[in-house]
């Protein structure tokens, strides 16, 4: 049956998806829903690493029946100030701007985001952001819509602002950088050495570590670089109304040196199960290797300009078993959770390359690349098998 | 390349966000139904658990209507896939709010399929969630509520046998999460006065022993989370209940068996042979807990004690008994809900200690605030809580793994038991680790502000 889900949970929201692209700013995110949204939220990323704090509308279900605003605008101001006290004692940053998302409930009833926003603003004095999350989508379509509102209520208004602003010829924004998506440091750092590299400077990031001064000059700079398949929407319209260029990452030869002097004994079938743009760079990544035929399929967002012939778009969990149970693929890179699945059918999984939100931090890089190699080698057959695990296959993660 | 962000290794599996054992029933398969983000909050760390099963429900779907009948294609679906007897609606957030009868949906599922149908609704903006709404806004409060859910199971089940005046029920229930302990106390009574069977919940190994629940003779809580199950089952069921709270004192002990004896009628239904045979036996365990009790109180007066309490269901009343018979208290660690909540089992012992010796409350305070800080970015729902003011974590106690806990204790035994594991070094490991530090504290001259109870 669609959409049933057994033994697994689904993915990510795209509640959680948009409260995430916050995660490095003075921001305070309120959901506008229950607790368990920050309580799924909790499960995804480390909340309380990032300076962003998170908190939930904890009013009864008679104010979101009657849509008392009045309620909910109290509710905020108090965690408003709450915070505000507990980062003064702390000697933290004040909040700088608030950001509104929706739930299912506040989605269900339609409530009216970018009204309680202004009001809010008002009351407050402080910007308030609001991205129109449901509840009912995977998280790459909440980062796609919290780009949409950074470019639509930061990055325009302030070239508006100034439209004599001059651009920043060799400036580059690196847009869909997440800490869902790169949970390591490694990318970004990565990213940021090879724009040096070409003389360029690093114009912001879209919310992974910067901060809204720096979303104030995105529109200003000379090409976006996009690093995950969230941040393409935003890149095209970028493109389309700013004249801004955009490059994927994975057509970009900045990671090919991470391959060099690397290979791939007996030219195996891969298939990559994961968010498209990164998946497109192991694909680079794992040709230059000497990989055979390399497939992506993803749950996600399949963009249809950046799939190749092959790549498979996922609607449902139980198209995934008969996928890796197929005898067409050597090797299979994907995530912890689909293990059963290749446990059945005899098949050998990798834990996907880049991390987890909290839960995996391993990486792509060099190290990884030369682990995979090692252990492709065991599966063809060039090299003698490591130990399996108790579930039968080997297991293999940074 | 982040293709499922779901998953925190090691965190329980067993309970949903609302509390929800949804393992403790055998045979029973739990379905939550919303979107995703709900379902999500309910089974967020579910990764190849066969007992849980989530329905994605969209907003359309929801407001079209079509929620019952996609209930009722996935428990169809399921149960052709499965054995199983029982299922467990958990409903979300939104479809909570869409005010589903789901009484009358598990009834009419009941009758289509012949299987035990209970439901849960997992609302946490229903109001005895919003603080200071009801007695039930306490950290892990859901617990009481989701528990008795599972055992609403018991009324789509079969009959059993009926019990009557003359034949009053073939059991004792232990109402707790594990196994009991081949050495409990309880076992003693099989074979005496028409008992055939003693078990815990954590026992039942099929459904139809889940069943068998109904024919029990009495039913006996220990923890104060168990107690509204116990008050269900004698209300719905007329199985008499008892709540004995886990104890260690040997008095509290002689009580509740005196309380349980009542119950059973063992006076009534014993003859004087049987009665003095089982009272013999019960009076050795009550020497051997006692001496066992006398002989870990010696090493502990030897030293300063720390002890980290956290799996300890009623830590005051234990720091209470220990203090009582001379054990130098240094220090207590406890768990984040015992540090907020005092449950009434425990309060009255927890009052007693303050009045006694006022530096307990401001030393007790001043460890957990440490105990937070040190646990800080480890620990999101201290630092959130400070963060926001608002917000009030009221989810099941997360756990590095499913603990044993002293639900499954009972009676002298349980007093054996403790005294085992702090002799195995489970509890006390605090004191074993800082055995050299405390020496050396205590070579040095007093200081002012340290303390013992």
């Amino acid at each position: 049956m669609k959409n049933l889900w057994r033994g697994m949970a689904p993915f990510a929201t795209d509640t959680s998806g948009a409260c995430t692209l916050f995660y490095g700013s003075n921001a305070l995110v309120l959901a506008q829903d229950s607790n368990g949204t920050v309580s799924t939220l909790r499960r995804v990323i480390d909340i309380n690493a990032g300076l962003c704090v998170y908190a939930t509308i904890d009013l009864p279900e008679i104010s979101y029946t009657l849509g008392r605003e009045r309620d909910f605008i109290d509710c905020m101001s108090d965690l408003l100030a709450g915070v505000g006290v507990y980062r003064l004692q702390e000697r933290l940053d004040p909040i700088e701007y608030l950001v509104l998302v929706n739930g299912p409930v506040a989605t269900l009833l339609g409530m009216d985001l970018a009204g309680r926003a202004q009001r809010l603003e008002e009351e407050v004095g402080k910007p308030v952001l609001y991205v129109d999350t449901t509840g009912n989508a995977y998280y790459d379509k909440g980062l796609a819509k919290g780009y949409e509102c950074i470019y639509r209520q930061v990055a325009l208004p302030a070239l508006e602002e100034d439209p004599d602003a001059p651009r920043i010829e060799n400036g580059v924004n690196l847009l869909g950088v997440n800490v869902l998506d790169h949970a390591g440091a490694g990318m970004i750092a990565k990213l940021r050495t090879e724009v040096r590299k070409h003389d360029g400077e690093v114009v912001s990031n879209w919310g992974y570590s910067d901060y809204p001064e720096k979303w104030r000059c995105a529109g200003r700079a000379g090409k976006n670089v996009v690093c995950s398949v969230s941040g393409l929407g935003v890149a095209r319209k970028m493109e389309r109304e700013l004249g801004i260029p955009f490059e994927t990452m994975d057509k970009l030869d900045w990671f090919d040196d991470w391959a060099e002097g690397l290979e791939l004994a007996g030219s195996p079938s891969v298939l990559v199960v994961g968010e498209q743009v990164s998946s497109n760079l192991l694909r680079r990544l794992l040709q230059r290797m000497g990989a055979g035929r390399v497939d992506v399929a993803t749950f996600f967002t399949l963009d249809k300009r950046c799939r190749q012939s092959g790549d498979i778009k996922l609607k449902a969990q139980d198209e995934l078993a008969p996928l890796l149970g197929s005898d067409e693929y050597d090797l299979v890179v994907g995530d912890h959770a689909f293990k059963r699945y290749a446990a059945d059918n005899h098949m050998t999984l990798m834990h996907a390359p880049v991390g987890f939100g909290r839960r995996d931090t391993s990486e792509l890089g060099r190290d990884w690349l030369t682990k995979f190699a090692r252990f492709a080698a065991e599966v063809t057959g060039q090299r003698p098998s490591s130990a399996l695990d108790a579930r039968g296959h080997r297991d293999f993660s940074l | 390349m982040n293709v499922a962000p779901f998953f925190i290794p090691g965190i329980n599996q067993m309970t949903t966000a609302m509390g929800l054992y949804y393992h403790l029933v055998p045979q029973m398969e739990a379905l939550c139904f919303g979107p995703i983000e709900c379902a999500r909050h309910t089974f967020a760390d579910m990764v190849n658990d066969d007992k849980g099963s989530m329905l994605v429900i969209d907003d359309v779907q929801a407001a079209l209507g079509e929620t019952e009948n996609l209930i009722r294609q996935a428990v169809l679906e399921i149960a052709k896939e499965t054995d199983a007897r029982a299922f467990m609606l958990l409903s979300a957030c939104q479809t909570a709010f869409l005010g589903l009868d789901l009484e009358n949906l598990c009834a009419s599922l009941h009758e289509q399929t012949g299987l035990a149908f209970s439901h849960l609704e997992v609302n946490r903006m229903a109001a005895e969630h919003i603080p200071g709404h009801t007695r039930k806004f306490v950290p892990g409060g859901d617990r009481y509520h989701s528990r008795v859910a599972n055992f609403r199971l018991l009324e789509q089940a079969d009959q059993g046998e009926q019990r009557t005046f003359e034949q009053p029920g073939k059991g004792v229930i232990l109402l707790c999460e594990d196994e009991l302990d081949p050495s409990n106390d309880l076992f003693d009574l099989v074979g005496h006065a028409g008992i055939e069977w003693v078990r815990g919940v954590g026992d039942c190994r099929t459904f139809d022993e889940f069943a068998q629940i109904r024919e029990a003779r009495v039913s006996i809580s220990t923890s104060i989370a168990w107690r509204e199950v116990g008050e269900y089952l004698e209300k719905r069921f007329g199985i008499p209940h008892l709540y004995l709270p886990t104890s260690y004192v040997l008095d509290e002990v002689d009580a509740y068996y005196r309380q349980l004896d009542s119950a059973l009628r063992l006076e009534e239904l014993l003859d004087a042979d049987e009665l003095v045979e089982v009272r013999e036996r019960r009076a050795a365990r009550r020497a051997a807990a006692s001496e066992q009790t006398d002989v870990m109180v010696d090493v502990m007066k030897a030293q300063q004690v720390e002890l980290d309490l956290r799996v300890i269901l009623r830590p005051f009343c234990l720091c209470e008994e220990l203090v009582k018979r001379g054990v130098r208290l240094h220090n207590v660690t406890l768990n984040p809900n015992q540090t907020d909540h005092k449950e009434e089992d425990d309060l009255l012992s927890y009052e007693r200690l303050v009045v006694g010796n006022p530096l307990f409350w401001k030393r007790f305070q001043g460890n957990t605030t440490s105990n937070k800080r040190k646990e800080g970015p480890a620990n999101p729902y201290h630092v959130n809580k400070r963060r926001s003011g608002r917000y009030v974590d009221i989810s099941f106690p997360v756990k590095p793994e499913h603990v044993p806990e002293e639900t499954a204790w009972w009676g002298y035994s349980s007093i054996s038991k403790l005294m085992n594991e702090l002799a195995q070094g489970r509890i006390d490991r605090f004191v074993e680790t800082h055995r050299a530090a405390v020496a050396a504290a205590d070579a040095q001259p007093a200081q002012k502000g340290r303390w013992s109870l």
